[in-house]
């Protein structure tokens, strides 16, 4: 692999992201609603004389589940098959480069400029709780800015992994959005029916629960901020008493395997099936 | 010879000379005395505190209920009492100290004159009375206006002595024995100045004094002064590792019951047992060590005091109780001591009316399991801990003892900060217990009040801020429970809960059913997980009172403004019902799928579960508390972790506006020296200037020397390599190459090969394969059989078949924000080719002064040069070139066919797709004629012509929402209709040219332009080029 060539087209990537709409805009998105929740809900905590970022961390972790993936998705949705749809990727991949050289290029230009889009979301809240009086749980925070990030990048490889097969940004988008409402909606929803109608046991819902990256974020920075899962009921606590030490490596290392194999699969699939 | 002296001026003083003396001794002993006693004593008495509330008044300081005073004065706006009087307090032992040091001297000094040294022991007294008054009138008078309850008390001067009324308190002011002790001193000291008045005039000279009376004078008053002075500072036994006492057993073996043996530093072996009442006062940090065996250090006698020690070591035994501290007496004072590694810390066994104030505890390192209780208490009454600081131990646990203060404590990573069982009568105040697995747990006991308290982060198994089992009569007030996994926990308890708050908790309050006769009044319940969880109950619970509680998620509104909600407040979250009945679903806690279910249970009232309780005047405001945060965070490193994470963006967002711009800034080429013109010829950029410069060359592999100008590549790698190889006569060969799109074969067995320096044309109507062959050459599409560039396979991963290729498109795809130069630049960093080299290209392309310009506002023509441009950067031996004209009008259709003869001229090698036979006669040495993917015929244009023959050919530029339509009209008239990015391509035989036109028209479809290619204007296009050549 030529990483001359991956660094040139991460760069570019990064330069195009700036006229992207959909990066402007989720990077205004995001960092307002961070800098307007946490303005907010510090603000009412100071009238009543306490303070602690136990509900801006949730506030933020709501925020995160929510945004993170949409942007991850959208963005990796639109960069293949946009640039198919546009012809740019033709006249790319006419260069002496290799398709994996330009995925993974365009991959760490666009989860670079990601990371800046969450960076200015958690960069404007730790200046606003600077700004107030500080707090305590700076690890916290910075181990819920992890991963956050973590979650980004698992995001955009699976929109990536759209964006591959579809051949269509529009598509590509839709598919995005489908992706996203199950993640965020329909697979908690569907287990919490059957957890409801079956019984499932504590255990089984957690292990079907970590299939979803985002529910898989949560508990790793539910861990993070509050140094144990008893919050997530018996569920959390059969993780905490299965995996122990472990807990953390594990929740990171699955968030990682979203990350990794999506776009893996994105490689692969632009090798054997054509990429332009 | 007998000398006697008239003017003899060194006298024994009378008797009552010798009277004012001692009364002046005593004098001053008692003043030097007194700051050892209570000056001042003032009650407050009041319904609510039976037993009052009392402060003791001390010159140099005030001791007592001073914190719960404080509380009270906090609601009228009195200032804090520890804020009186700062100056006479520091100062207050240093003074007294001189008046009884003024006294002393006068007592030696026989004159009038002494008077005046004691004057200040007789106004100390009094001026001490006016101060306090002067200070009492001044807290009265200056109360803050903005106090909770400051219009329900006016200013007020409370009398220093005697009777007076606060509200609903009535207080009593008296002398102590401290300032009782002053007032004496200062009477003897008027009698001793009376007698020093009334003195005889005539003096006793000392000669005629007998030696006894001297002698006696001096034997009675210095010991009265060395005893009183004893009692003031005490006659303390020494031990130090260098002294004559060596250890401590031995000092309390030699002491009185009584006496003070102060340790001075050194490190001593435990056991010890005390079993006489002395004063242990530890200096420099003395160390006791138990080694790890049994209790380090115990009290068996009433009134010990143990403080300033390092006690440390104890063994490790649970069923043992192994302490640092074990008091089986009375009445005992631990205060100031620090306890390390140690199993439990201080244990009061039976050992009622102690106080254990100001130690610092901490455990063995231990797992929480192993830990013992760092303060415990069995069967003692009366009882104060205070100002304690516990860390990483298990419990501070109480058990079965009365009357207890339990005030001004710091606890954090232990089990249960606070632990009440089968206690009485308690006052929990000011307490702050954090990041345990609980903070408070009270349990079995009655008459508990908890005020005052802030409880944080205890977030353990159980993880209550405040929890109650089985109480009776609890009072719990002012307190702030915040970040608990469960604020308050009340199980089969009975008590008021009061202007608490409780915030940002997972569950502010889980109550269950069988906690009945609770009040809950003007708490704030704010921006917890689950406000109120009542556990085990399905229906509506009414056992319990709810009132004026503010609650953060109350949806209702206050139309008239008197601060309480119009409408109820009724929690109803479905999640957190459905929740209590399976406790597996909290795992989706914080998710936005609970959000979404509790949503469309308050839009779908059928989904709404039923109330619990009601709370039917919320408060539309929390509650302010009064208190303090216990720790203030620093501000400074969340200023550096936002000024990081704002970094990258602004890194991210600063670089791409300030994108590096090409060092040749005129558009023109202005300002390109010769050398770099040299230079560019040099390396053998082929453009239309440098083919007139140089002629045709017939050898690409001599003038393209190095086409990746002057970014060096790698040498060792197979590019290196390929550039400098030399170039085989074959520059493409194709064998059996075939594509299919599922069922469709777009390319079937095709071979042939192309010759270094020959033009072949790809012909062939649309779909014939023409752009897929071209695809699978550059390696965009997965193919069966083979294909290579001067000896590399064609592939996906085939990069060194691609240095050796340039490509052209139909019409070259950018981002249409990117300017012409940013464009240039990135394709020539990616063909290593010095980007100041591209731009000198644009120059000679004549595209430099459009290289600010968007490529999307480019014309066609520019766009196609453009495309040459990047086709060229690197100078390869061999373009592909996808009907790269069909977007082009006439004249630029033609001037790009003149770029690319002179292209051919210069020894490129061409493998091109067009419709057009103008092109194909001019440009073509030979052609492969295509027919749905197989090859049917091949050879010079002439020999094939047949093939080439077609009618003319009609392009229509139509908008592009007219194209189906259009298309649709043609294919229903007969025409043969194709359709490539912007034009209708249609085969028009003689004699129906204009009819698609004609049809078009009729069919009301607006044309924009179009243009007629047939045979005729390929002979035209040769006779141009033979005038123009």
């Amino acid at each position: 692999m030529d990483l001359t060539a991956v660094w040139l087209i991460m760069i570019k990537e990064i330069r195009d992201a700036r006229r992207n709409r959909w990066f402007v805009l989720f990077t205004i998105v995001f960092a307002g609603l961070a800098l307007g929740l946490s303005a907010l809900g510090l603000a009412g905590l100071g009238s009543i004389g306490i303070a602690g970022f136990g509900r801006t961390s949730a506030s933020l972790l709501n925020l995160v589940m929510l945004i993170v993936p949409l942007i991850g998705l959208i963005m990796g949705a639109v960069s293949v098959a946009g640039e198919r749809e546009q012809g740019t990727l033709v006249t790319l991949l006419a260069q002496p480069v290799v398709p994996e050289e330009v995925l993974i290029g365009k991959y760490l230009g666009l989860a670079s400029a990601l990371m800046g889009t969450l960076l200015a979301g958690f960069g404007a809240t730790a200046a606003v709780i600077a700004g107030y009086r500080g707090m305590e749980q700076l690890g916290g925070f910075l181990g819920l800015a992890a991963h956050t990030a973590v979650l980004g990048l698992a995001y955009l490889s699976i929109g990536f992994c759209i964006s591959v097969f579809c051949r269509r940004s529009a598509t590509a988008v839709g598919l995005a959005l489908f992706v996203w409402l199950i993640f965020a909606f329909f697979s908690d929803l569907g287990l919490i029916g059957t957890a409801v109608a079956m019984r499932l046991s504590p255990r089984d819902l957690l292990w079907l629960s970590l299939a979803n990256p985002t529910q898989t974020f949560k508990i790793a920075s539910v861990v993070d901020l509050q140094g144990n899962l008893e919050t997530l009921g018996p569920g959390g606590l059969y993780a905490t008493d299965v995996l122990g030490d472990a807990l953390r490596p594990v929740l990171l290392g699955l968030l990682g395997l979203w990350a990794v194999v999506p776009l893996g699969l994105a490689a692969v699939c632009s090798r054997f099936r054509g990429f332009a | 010879m007998k000398t006697s002296s008239p003017e003899v001026t060194r006298c024994w003083p009378s008797w009552s000379g010798v009277a004012a003396s001692l009364l002046l001794i005593a004098a001053a002993s008692g003043i030097a005395v007194s700051p050892r006693f209570v000056y001042w004593d003032f009650q407050l008495r009041a319904p609510q505190y039976p037993k009052g509330l009392r402060l003791s008044g001390y010159p140099d300081r005030i001791e007592g209920d001073v914190r719960e005073i404080d509380l009270l004065n906090h609601y009228i706006g009195m200032k804090p009492l520890g804020g009186a009087a700062p100056f006479e307090r520091r100062v207050a032992k240093p003074a007294i100290g001189l008046v009884a040091a003024l006294t002393l001297i006068a007592a030696f000094w026989p004159s009038r004159a002494s008077i005046v040294l004691l004057l200040p022991a007789i106004l100390f007294p009094a001026a001490f009375l006016i101060d306090l008054q002067g200070w009492l009138r001044y807290y009265g008078l200056s109360l803050d206006p903005r106090a909770p309850l400051s219009s329900s008390v006016k200013p007020f001067v409370p009398p220093a002595l005697g009777d007076g009324k606060i509200g609903n308190f009535r207080t009593f002011g008296a002398i102590g024995p401290g300032l009782g002790l002053a007032m004496a001193s200062s009477g003897a000291a008027i009698v001793a100045a009376g007698l020093r008045w009334r003195r005889r005039r005539r003096a006793v000279p000392i000669a005629a004094v007998p030696a006894t009376r001297a002698v006696a004078t001096v034997g009675m008053t210095v010991p009265f002064f060395l005893a009183s002075a004893g009692a003031a500072l005490g006659a303390p036994w020494t031990v130090s590792p260098t002294g004559p006492i060596r250890t401590i057993e031995d000092a309390i073996a030699r002491a009185d019951a009584g006496d003070t043996i102060v340790v001075d530093g050194g490190r001593y072996s435990g056991p010890l047992l005390i079993e006489k009442s002395v004063r242990l006062v530890g200096r420099n940090a003395p160390v006791i060590d138990g080694e790890g065996n049994g209790t380090v250090v115990t009290i068996a006698a009433p009134d010990v005091r143990l403080s300033g020690f390092v006690i440390r070591g104890s063994g490790d035994v649970l069923g043992r109780e192994d302490s640092g501290l074990l008091v089986r007496a009375p009445r005992a004072v631990v205060e100031k001591n620090a306890f390390e590694d140690v199993l439990f810390g201080v244990t009061l066994q039976r050992a009622p009316e102690t106080v254990v104030r100001d130690n610092d505890l901490q455990s063995k390192p231990l797992d929480l399991a192993r830990r013992g209780d760092l303060i415990r208490v069995w069967y003692s009454d009366d009882v104060t801990l205070e100002s304690n600081r516990i860390r990483d131990g298990r419990d501070m646990v109480l058990w079965f003892s009365k009357r207890l203060t339990v005030r001004a404590n710091r606890a954090h990573g232990g089990r249960y900060g606070l632990h009440f069982m089968y206690c009485q009568d308690a006052r929990v105040e000011s307490n702050h217990l954090w990041d345990n697995s609980v903070g408070a747990f009270l349990m079995y006991s009655r008459h508990v009040a908890m005020t005052g308290n802030w409880l944080e982060r205890n977030r353990g198994a159980s993880g209550h801020g405040i929890g109650l089992k089985d109480m009776d009569a609890a009072q719990i007030a002012d307190n702030v429970v915040l970040g608990n996994r469960i604020g308050v926990f009340v199980e089969n308890s009975r008590g008021t809960f009061e202007r608490n708050i409780v915030a940002h908790n997972e569950v502010g309050l889980t109550i269950l059913p069988s906690a009945r006769g609770n009040r809950f009044e003007r708490n704030s319940f704010v921006e917890n997980g689950e406000q109120v969880a009542i556990v085990g109950a399905s229906g509506r619970m009414t056992t319990n009172a709810w009132q004026g509680n503010y609650w953060s998620d109350y949806r209702g509104y206050d139309v008239d403004g008197d601060g309480q909600g119009d409408q109820a407040y009724e929690p109803s979250r479905l999640f957190e019902r459905l929740a209590d009945r399976n406790a597996a679903l909290r795992l989706f806690r914080e998710n936005p799928s609970v959000a979404a279910i509790d949503f469309a249970s308050r839009v779908f009232p059928v989904f709404k579960p039923k109330p619990t309780f009601t709370d039917a005047a919320p408060r539309m405001t929390p509650v302010a508390s009064s208190l303090e945060p216990p720790r203030r965070a620093a501000r400074l490193p969340w200023l550096v972790v936002a000024a990081g994470m704002l970094c990258w963006p602004t890194v991210v967002l600063v670089g791409s506006l300030v994108a590096p711009r090409s060092r040749t800034s005129s558009p023109s080429g202005a300002g390109t020296s010769d050398i770099e013109r040299e230079e560019t010829s040099r390396h053998g950029i082929v453009s239309e200037k440098a083919i007139r410069a140089n002629g045709p060359r017939g050898d690409s592999t001599s003038t393209a020397s190095d086409p990746r100008g002057a970014i060096a590549e790698p040498t060792g790698r197979p590019d290196a390599a390929n550039a400098t190889r030399p170039l085989s006569d074959t520059a493409l060969r194709v064998d059996g190459l075939t594509k299919r799109f599922r069922r469709v074969t777009a390319v079937d067995d095709l071979s042939f090969e192309v010759r270094r320096g020959e033009a072949v044309v790809l012909w062939g109507v649309n779909g014939a394969g023409k752009t897929t062959v071209l695809r699978c050459l550059l390696g965009l599409l997965p193919h069966q059989g083979s294909a290579t560039v001067f000896g590399h396979r064609c592939r996906a991963g085939g990069r060194a078949a691609r240095r050796m290729l340039g490509y052209v498109p139909q019409e070259v795809r950018l981002h249409v924000d990117q300017t012409v130069a940013e464009a240039v630049r990135f394709y020539a960093r990616l063909r290593r080719v010095d980007p100041n080299h591209a731009m000198r290209l644009l120059d000679e392309w004549e595209l430099g002064d459009a290289r600010n310009r968007a490529v999307g506002h480019l014309s066609g023509g520019m766009k196609q040069k453009l495309a040459l441009v990047l086709a060229l950067l690197a100078d390869p031996p061999m373009l592909l070139l996808d009907e790269p004209t069909s977007n082009l009008d006439a004249h630029a259709r033609h001037e790009f066919a003149r770029l690319l003869q002179r292209l051919k001229q210069a020894g490129k090698t061409l493998l091109f797709c067009s419709h057009r036979v103008s092109e194909v006669r001019r440009l073509a040495d030979r052609v492969i004629v295509l027919e749905r993917g197989r090859k049917i015929a091949e050879g010079a244009p002439d020999a094939i012509a047949h093939h080439l023959r077609r009618p003319g050919l009609l392009a229509l530029t139509l908008a592009a929402e007219h194209g189906v339509a259009a298309t649709a009209i043609l294919v229903e008239a007969g025409f043969r209709v194709e359709t490539n990015a912007t034009h209708l391509l249609v085969d028009v035989p003689a004699g129906r040219r204009a009819e698609p036109i004609r049809l078009l028209a009729e069919h009301q479809v607006p044309i924009e332009d179009f243009e007629l290619d047939d045979e005729r204007h390929a002979d035209t296009d040769r006779f141009n080029e033979r005038e123009g050549s």
